[in-house]
């Protein structure tokens, strides 16, 4: 079964069903000795919120660079609402699983990096950074360059510079996986709260089950061995009107399913 | 401790000065114990040609002398020094002003670095010091033959450093600003500059003594100008005391200039001089 007929027949089954704002078709991309995404097709539509699941060095991370048009297909087209993706594009905000952080600037001048970029004035972009500092839990530590602060921290710092720029489309190459429990589960609910009030569409990396059935309404699985090409998808029986809890039975339920997808 | 740790907040002189009371102290005991050593030495030797450190200070002190500032006897301590000064920090200006934007514009512009960085780098191990006659030649004995060689000298020195370090700037930092929509001018600005300045002063720093060398051999070779001519005179008149006055001047024209980049670097430095213990450190 192939991706996209999976999903049609789920947004067929009440889900609005709409353009989509970002397509792979026929995508096929690999580095010289592993080929990744095989004539792979993947189309996602305005709002919606995805997982990318599955074992390390599948291509997940290739998967959003593809989508942020850092790298280019070798076979196919990337399309963001109908436009060929051929480099970055400013609504398409990406943060990296290395965070890429400046060393040499302090935690707020890293997060108002991408607003400075785009010359938003002064006095909007304190603003701005200290919202989203504020909502990142990090504003106590906005004079410390990046080596004074600890692994979830940077992350966080990341997290607030990609989501200051209230893009579109968020990539997030797992954002939370350095965060400490505690803080990872208040900003899994932050950031639940966030893509619904901005209705940003998202793409999460993840290594997480929970965290996937936790923030996304789809899941895609990568397989455990060869390339991506007819990959499965799951669908969230959650919706912003009825979202998941933890202690859910449904939401368990639905972590088992995509345990079972994964083969564990 | 070892010298490359930060010193902890409260015991710095400034906040971003990482810089120990204590080391300074430590220093002016060593300096004590070194001019001890000399002394007894020169007692020992009793040598026309080693004199005692009091002897070549109470030298010092009368060399320093002058009637009227503005019209200095032309091989009077100052005015060399003065000669001998400017040449450096004209040349090492020169030097980095060119060396900093070409290795800056290299490691942007892929062709051009294709072109141009074989040759620097093949030129760059060249003793450039052997050309100074052939330069004297084309210059004359003034300043400019100098400068155009300390100048060649520091250029391909600092080149060759910062050319190096901007080359290895992380693949994620530059995919990361190019993700946030950053373009050429901003790679400049928060990359390859900031990444730029360390580079810098590391080749300014070493870069000042091989100026000094250079400048002392461009001085000795010719003329009648400069802290170089100054020690060669004295020498060759057999004033050795003042040889040793020339000798301890051009030592503190390089220390200043030293002390001077250093103090620099700290400050425009201060996000690798951050401390872990979370202290804010600086502006």
């Amino acid at each position: 079964m192939t991706i996209t007929q999976q999903t049609s027949a789920r947004h067929s089954a009440g889900n609005r069903q709409q353009t989509p704002i970002l397509s792979l078709e026929g995508v096929t991309f690999g580095y010289a000795r592993t080929p990744l995404l095989d004539n792979f097709t993947w189309h996602i539509a305005r709002g919606e919120t995805w997982s990318v699941l599955g074992p390390s060095g599948s291509g997940k991370t290739t998967l959003l660079y593809l989508l942020a048009g850092l790298r280019r297909p070798q076979a196919g087209r990337i399309t963001f609402k109908g436009q060929a993706v051929t480099k970055p594009n400013p609504a398409i905000g990406l943060m990296l699983q290395a965070y890429g952080l400046l060393p040499w600037l302090t935690a707020e001048r890293n997060v108002q990096l991408g607003l400075k970029i785009r010359r938003v004035l002064k006095k909007e972009r304190h603003r701005i950074r200290a919202e989203w500092m504020e909502r990142m839990q990090i504003s106590h530590i906005a004079g410390k360059y990046p080596a004074q602060l600890s692994g979830g921290q940077r992350q966080r710092v990341a997290l607030a510079r990609v989501l200051a720029l209230q893009t579109e489309v968020l990539l997030l190459d797992e954002p939370l996986s350095a965060v400490d429990e505690l803080t990872r589960e208040r900003l899994q609910k932050t950031l639940r709260e966030i893509t619904a009030e901005l209705n940003s569409t998202m793409v999460l990396v993840t290594h997480s089950v929970e965290e996937a059935a936790l923030l996304t309404q789809n899941v895609l699985i990568f397989p455990e061995e060869g390339t991506l090409r007819a990959s499965r998808v799951l669908c969230s029986p959650f919706s912003a009107d009825k979202p998941p809890h933890r202690t859910d039975p449904d939401f368990q339920a639905f972590c088992a399913e995509i345990r079972a997808e994964l083969g564990l | 401790m070892s010298p490359n740790a930060p010193a902890p907040p409260h015991d710095r002189f400034f906040g971003w000065l990482n810089i120990r009371a204590g080391a300074l102290l430590i220093l002016l005991v060593d300096l004590l114990i070194l001019a001890a050593l000399w002394h007894v030495a020169a007692v020992n030797a009793d040598s026309a040609f080693l004199p005692t450190p009091g002897v070549v200070m109470e030298r010092f002190w009368e060399e320093l002398q002058f009637e009227d500032i503005h019209n200095l006897p032309p091989n009077h301590l100052l005015n060399q020094t003065f000669i001998s000064t400017r040449r450096v920090v004209l040349s090492v200006g020169i030097g980095v002003g060119l060396a900093v934007p070409l290795a800056l514009l290299l490691v942007q512009v892929k062709a051009l670095n294709a072109i141009l960085t074989p040759l620097l780098y093949f030129l760059f191990p060249a003793p450039k010091v052997v050309f100074l006659p052939l330069i004297i030649l084309f210059l004359g004995l003034g300043d400019n033959a100098r400068v155009f060689l300390i100048t060649l000298v520091i250029f391909f020195q600092v080149f060759v450093i910062v050319h190096d370090a901007t080359g290895q700037v992380p693949t994620e930092t530059l995919e990361s600003l190019s993700s946030l929509g950053a373009g050429r001018w901003h790679f400049l600005r928060y990359v390859y500059l900031p990444i730029s300045i360390p580079a810098v002063f590391t080749a300014l720093k070493i870069s000042t003594g091989t100026a000094i060398a250079v400048l002392f051999i461009a001085e000795t070779i010719a003329g009648r100008t400069g802290l170089g001519y100054y020690i060669k005179a004295a020498d060759q008149t057999f004033v050795y005391p003042t040889m040793y006055v020339g000798v301890l001047m051009l030592c503190l024209v390089g220390l200043v200039l030293f002390v001077f980049f250093w103090v620099a670097e700290q400050y425009l430095n201060r996000w690798q001089n951050s401390d872990q213990t979370g202290h804010k450190v600086g502006g």
